[in-house]
């Protein structure tokens, strides 16, 4: 165990090419998927906290619902719709970067939505009141509220990161787990512990951890200066 | 001119006025314990709460402790003026900052000033946009005597072109600067004092 530690560390600085691509396979991947999600659910959030209409709570119950899906689950899903027979099966993007951005961006989306919703409910009420009492109209009460809650948001983006960046069946089922094409973090650990080879693992574990606590660090500077 | 206002909070009925006048230019008190109504008069008034058929149109509302956006005081203050796309903002803002006595506070962070200047910087947001009707909840309430005579200048000051309406448990207060004094109990009007 010790020695794989070692050999993990040794790999972790020694500039390998597929760690690397690994690493940035996963990057690339985890920051498209997340911002694709944002577009949509960052403006979901504020819109249920905003507006009060029918099925709403319905809604936010099926946000938190999904909120709780396995990934292997929206993999599958996912996959009966991009494999050859299902809906977009001409558009052969299985097994490719796409597929898997598709999907993470699935699995980011409800709890980007629900975080963002349930944090603007902790906004002060008088926040509202006094934009509407300035003159404030929808759209400037939107942009106010991005403004507003802005760590509210942030907080919500990084939960997103961190869940799509440590997931797995996504990843395996969309990305195939194609050497130098659709290899991420997480599947490479999965494979390299399953071939029993745990220090290419051991690296990629540290990677991560030092992605999660080095993002989480830069926020609570940014949140300490602000 | 207000006829015939009802307002209940689910089934308990919290104000209900037969009719209730004010003038162009005039300081208005309201006096009433806690839960009389006045904070909800005053929302009802800017159309924050209930139906919009008894908004005053071109009203602002400041609330009993003011809460200021994140950012700069020139950022709160110059918030109504960049929604409306007006002009010399950076001049207007000074005119408004200088009026509550708080020349030089626009680069100051909102988080980093005091009670009583939190009240300002709110009243300047709120004049800042010229409104026909001032509406102030408790105004003195968390505020020292410093402020409180400043207060009384500044609206003093407004009164030729706004009429203020402000909701008090000072008497005192009240009386020395109002024209008219509205008290409330229990929702209804007890009684119209000069």
């Amino acid at each position: 165990m010790i020695n794989s530690f070692n050999k993990a560390f040794f790999l972790l600085f020694s500039q390998n090419k597929e760690v690397l691509f690994i690493v940035l396979t996963s990057l690339k991947l985890t920051i498209s998927s997340v911002i694709i999600a944002s577009i949509f659910s960052i403006p979901l959030g504020i819109i249920l906290h905003l507006k009060n209409f029918r099925f709403k709570r319905g809604i936010v119950s099926f946000l938190h619902s999904l909120m709780a899906l396995p990934t292997v689950v929206i993999g599958l899903l996912v996959y009966t719709m991009l494999s050859n027979n299902g809906i977009l099966g001409n558009s052969r993007i299985l097994f490719t970067p796409l597929a898997i951005i598709i999907g993470q961006s699935i699995l980011a989306f409800p709890l980007i939505a629900s975080m963002v919703y349930a944090g603007l409910s902790k906004l002060d009420s008088r926040f509202f009141e006094t934009l509407k009492t300035l003159g404030a109209n929808q759209r400037n009460i939107f942009k106010a509220t991005i403004k507003e809650a802005k760590f509210i948001i942030l907080s919500a983006i990084l939960a997103g990161f961190g869940r799509v960046i440590g997931e797995v069946g996504v990843s395996m089922m969309l990305g195939g787990n194609i050497r130098f094409y659709t290899r991420t973090i997480t599947t490479a650990i999965a494979l390299e512990t399953s071939k029993g080879a745990f220090e290419l693992g051991l690296t990629l574990g540290l990677i991560l951890m030092i992605i999660a606590l080095s993002i989480n660090f830069i926020l609570h500077l940014w949140v300490k200066n602000d | 001119m207000i006829e015939n206002l009802k307002f209940a909070y689910e089934t308990k009925i919290v104000l209900d006025i037969k009719k209730l006048e004010f003038e162009k230019n005039k300081i208005y008190a309201i006096l009433g314990a806690n839960g009389s109504g006045k904070t909800t008069l005053l929302k009802i008034l800017n159309g924050l709460l209930g139906t919009r058929k008894f908004k005053i149109e071109n009203s602002i509302y400041v609330h009993q402790n003011p809460l200021l956006f994140s950012g700069t005081v020139f950022d709160n203050v110059a918030f109504g003026l960049k929604i409306r796309k007006e002009k010399n903002i950076n001049e207007k803002v000074k005119d408004a900052l200088k009026l509550v006595g708080l020349e030089n506070f626009e680069n100051r962070k909102s988080k980093n000033i005091s009670g009583g200047e939190i009240q300002r910087v709110a009243i300047a947001r709120a004049l800042i946009l010229q409104p026909k009707v001032l509406l102030l909840d408790e105004p003195t309430a968390n505020v020292d005597k410093q402020t409180v005579r400043l207060l009384e200048k500044i609206l003093q000051q407004i009164k030729n072109k706004t009429t203020v309406i402000f909701a008090s448990h000072d008497h005192h207060f009240a009386k020395r600067i109002s024209d008219k004094i509205i008290y409330l109990e229990n929702g209804e009007i007890e009684n119209l004092g000069e």
